[in-house]
């Protein structure tokens, strides 16, 4: 009896950890990886963000989410669950490269990690909803002309 | 007729002349010769196993919290989860540790099974490791954080107590040293192993924790045959076996002797030698924690460090400690053995003397320079932890060991640490990063200082564990022996309110059925021994023992089923309540065993007729010497077998003081033993054969009724007045 409670106790607990346990990436992956800018670079403006992708080909199998200083959706959500308010820094494309006209300094932060960015893109599936943990980023300086 | 507190008086002989043995049993052999690491454990016939195996666990213990602070940003990215929940959970793992490493003492301050709690959570932690690789989202993630954090609280609670009761004294300093070289082992690995499954194996955040936690899994199997000792093994058992004359049946205190979790805790604060190790502790986690930081920033801001090279400095840095703890350990072991005191005196210059060195490496030009410089200051506060934790564990009993740790890591990462973030957090935007670290710093010296002035207490704190030990295995022999003990036996009481002392070294005895009166000026302390004897007060030294079982710092509510009651002083009822309620109230004790209750208001009313009169009536409209009987009354509800009563006639006219003592007298020919406060000289003499007369917190009289009336110079005529006409023959 007692080893039943137990049990029935631990499942309990393992449930919502396993919950959602798919194929999950336990090896490093190149199937989505950004070309510029190279992380710990400085770059001027309006800056490029270019990336490539293996087996992924847009719009056919879908389109990139880019997220520009802040964190991407969680696998298997969908971009349109973001509510309007929520899109500042999120741009949905079907090309391989974004053209950032201008990076905003940073608020809250220390001054000497205002002008420091990142940019993560993820793989979207033609509902819209994020294909794995796939996810290519980087992160770097902006120098802004006077 | 000798009476059986003289056979206290005894035993106090005894723990004088043991005093030596004793401490060299815990350790303390006042000889500067260490012998051998290694010939040591070979003439015990021991192995490193223990010690090896716990160090094993504190390394893999370590995994979680490195895999995730260093693949924070990759956890966010592929779980989509937001930046700041990451560093919460981090802070959350760590607030975890802290709050579980006391449960977890309390878990093993009844049985010695430390062995079990140490490998049922080394495995847990390890599986939580191993889970973090499978979570699917933040809910999981913080579960897992949690569960890490509360089952890494062993590390804190069981770990090194367990040690210490696995290997001699003599080897004690040497393997507390081993161990932390361990833990600082797991700074450097912890970090390389995740850089070598990232950047060799090319795994993602996910396989670096499934490989982590595999092979914590695997590493806490290896502890599987670690076995508990039993509590203190090499320390106090030993010096018991020393006292010894004949292997005795049981050593485990009666369970309704046994302190608890709260009584532990209370009793290890009232240790001056821990006070000021958990005052120096807070004071270094309010230094640690920022320091951290800001030096994060100035490696950053003056030498461009990127993340992956600050953490290779700080793992080269570990290299410091560990070589450092290990190179001391012989030195820590010599000083402990021959003077703890000598031992804290250099744990407060050698980490003075790392916070100097932290300070040198601020203003380093050359980068070599400051690397060593800063291995060597945090090497040197690596140092001090194994010699504080000697000292300090070694002047506390073994059953309180795993609170007095849990303590010290609740002092340094929660008080501190929280403490700390929140003081210091902030400085660098005011000082800058170089003015806030040395700011830090010179916070430092503070915990220096109280690590300095540990080494004036330390002795006689070890002197009262030992006096504790072989008063223990004194009384046992002596109850064996069928000796008579005093019912109550007091000794060397001191007491304090705040600053104010009002006892001191009160020695004090009453044996069963006997009746004695505590006699004195106002204000001599009579009612605040009641108060230590009843266990609303406790005493800063001495000891209080029941029937030869030490009580000291038992709670009042435990002493009542022993049958320990005190009728207090003034008028000791609830006003607005009924006659009835007042006694049910105090029927509590009981619990829900109402009949029982019911029959002792029955029983109440009978020895009082006049309150069955009043039963309804409310207490605060009976009349002064009416609500001493409710009093008294109350006071039997409990069934006493140690009845304390506190100025029992004060402000009562004489008829109605007559009234109540014909009562006590009654009580006391029941067989329940009383001691009757009082300043009324005359009544108090009425009654009782035996005496104690107190001035200024001390015993000045202790002896015949009749005796104490020669003595003018202690009571005065005042007292004394008709005392001879009043005088009855004692029964």
């Amino acid at each position: 009896m007692m080893h039943r409670a137990r049990a029935t106790v631990a499942i309990a607990l393992l449930a919502p950890l396993l919950a959602g346990c798919g194929p999950y990436l336990l090896r490093q992956s190149d199937r989505l990886q950004i070309t510029s800018p190279q992380t710990s670079t400085t770059v001027a403006q309006p800056l490029t963000v270019s990336w490539r992708a293996q087996d992924f080909s847009a719009p056919r199998d879908g389109r990139f989410a880019v997220f520009v200083d802040r964190d991407p959706i969680a696998p298997g959500s969908s971009i349109d669950d973001l509510a309007p308010q929520d899109r500042a820094g999120v741009y949905v494309v079907s090309t391989t490269s974004l053209q950032l006209k201008l990076l905003i300094p940073l608020a809250g932060v220390d001054p000497a990690e205002q002008n420091h960015h990142d940019v993560t893109v993820v793989m979207l599936d033609r509902q819209g909803n994020r294909i794995g943990e796939y996810a290519g980023f980087t992160e770097f300086d902006v120098v802004h002309r006077s | 007729m000798k009476r059986s507190g003289d056979v206290i008086a005894e035993v106090e002989r005894d723990e004088q002349r043991h005093s030596a043995e004793g401490r060299a049993a815990m350790g303390v052999t006042g000889e500067t010769h260490v012998e051998g690491f290694w010939r040591e454990l070979a003439r015990h016939h021991l192995t490193l196993y223990p010690v090896v195996a716990l160090g094993l666990l504190v390394i893999v213990d370590q995994f979680q919290l490195n895999a995730f602070i260093i693949q924070g940003p990759e956890i966010s990215r592929g779980l989509g989860v937001p930046r700041g929940l990451v560093a919460l959970l981090v802070s959350l793992q760590g607030l975890a540790l802290t709050l579980a490493a006391l449960p977890i003492a309390a878990s093993v301050e009844a049985r010695p099974r430390r062995a079990m709690v140490a490998k049922t959570t080394g495995v847990a932690w390890s599986v939580a490791t191993l889970f973090t690789g499978l979570v699917a989202n933040g809910f999981g993630l913080g579960a897992l954080m949690l569960l890490d954090g509360a089952s890494s609280g062993s590390v804190l609670a069981v770990h090194q107590p367990l040690l210490l009761d696995s290997y001699p004294t003599s080897l004690r300093g040497r393997i507390v040293s081993v161990y932390r070289a361990f833990y600082e082992a797991g700074a450097v690995l912890s970090p390389l192993f995740v850089a070598l499954l990232t950047g060799v194996f090319l795994l993602t955040w996910r396989g670096v924790f499934l490989a982590m936690g595999a092979t914590a899994l695997l590493v806490s199997l290896v502890a599987l045959r670690l076995r508990d000792p039993g509590f203190g093994r090499w320390d106090e058992a030993r010096l018991r076996r020393l006292l010894r004359a004949e292997p005795a049946d049981d050593e485990r205190q009666a369970d309704e002797h046994r302190l608890r979790f709260f009584e532990i805790t209370r009793r290890l604060l009232m240790i001056t030698t821990m006070r000021r190790v958990l005052l120096s502790y807070a004071i270094l986690g309010m230094l640690l924690v920022p320091l951290n930081t800001y030096f994060i920033f100035f490696l950053e801001q003056r030498w461009g460090l990127t993340p992956d090279r600050r953490g290779l400095f700080f793992a080269g840095v570990a290299v410091f400690s560990v070589v450092m703890v290990l190179m001391f350990s012989r030195h820590s072991e010599r000083l402990f053995r021959s003077s703890p005191g000598r031992l804290f005196r250099l744990a407060a210059v050698v980490q003075l003397a790392g916070l100097c060195c932290i300070g040198a490496a601020l203003l380093m030009p050359v980068f070599a320079a400051m690397f060593v410089a800063f291995g060597l200051g945090i090497g040197c506060f690596a140092v001090v932890t194994p010699m504080v934790q000697t000292g300090f564990l070694s002047i506390v009993r073994a059953q309180m060991r795993p609170h007095a740790t849990a303590l010290a890591g609740i002092f340094l990462y929660g008080v501190g640490g929280i403490g700390g973030s929140i003081v210091l957090g902030g400085l660098d935007v005011r000082y800058g990063v170089v003015g806030s670290v040395a700011a830090v710093l010179g916070v430092g010296v503070f915990s220096s200082i109280a690590l300095n002035s540990v080494r004036r207490h330390v002795d006689a704190d070890l002197d009262r564990t030992v006096a504790e030990v072989v008063e223990e295995e004194e009384l046992r022999a002596l109850r064996a022996s069928g000796a008579r003990l005093p019912m109550l036996s007091c000794r060397h009481l001191d007491f304090s309110y705040g600053q104010l002392q009002v006892l001191f070294g009160v020695d004090f005895s009453v044996d069963d059925g006997e009746m004695v009166a505590l006699l004195g000026t106002n204000g001599a302390g009579k009612s605040t021994l009641l108060r230590v004897i009843s266990g609303l007060g406790l005493p800063s030294r001495g000891s209080v023992r029941f029937r030869g079982a030490d009580i000291t710092y038992l709670d009042a509510e435990r002493r009542l089923p022993l049958g320990i009651t005190q009728v207090p002083g003034g008028r000791a009822v609830f006003g607005p309540l009924s006659v009835v309620d007042n006694l049910r109230v105090y029927g509590h004790t009981y619990g829900r065993q109402r009949r029982e209750v019911e029959r002792g208001i029955d029983s109440a009313f009978a020895a009082f007729p006049r309150l069955a009169e009043r039963r309804n009536q409310p207490a605060s409209t009976l009349s002064g010497g009416e609500q001493q009987m409710l009093g008294l009354a109350k006071a039997l509800i409990l069934k006493p077998r140690l009845l304390l009563i506190d100025e029992l006639s004060l402000g009562l006219a004489p008829k109605v003081v007559g009234e109540l003592m014909g009562t006590v007298r009654t009580i006391n020919r029941a067989g329940v033993a009383v001691v009757l406060v009082e300043q009324s000289v005359n009544v108090a003499l009425s009654l009782v054969e035996h005496a104690y007369f107190m001035e200024r917190g001390e015993i000045r009289f202790d002896g015949r009724a009749r005796d104490l009336l020669q003595r003018g110079d202690l009571v005065r005529s005042v007292f004394l007045e008709g005392a001879g006409a009043t005088l009855a023959p004692a029964t």
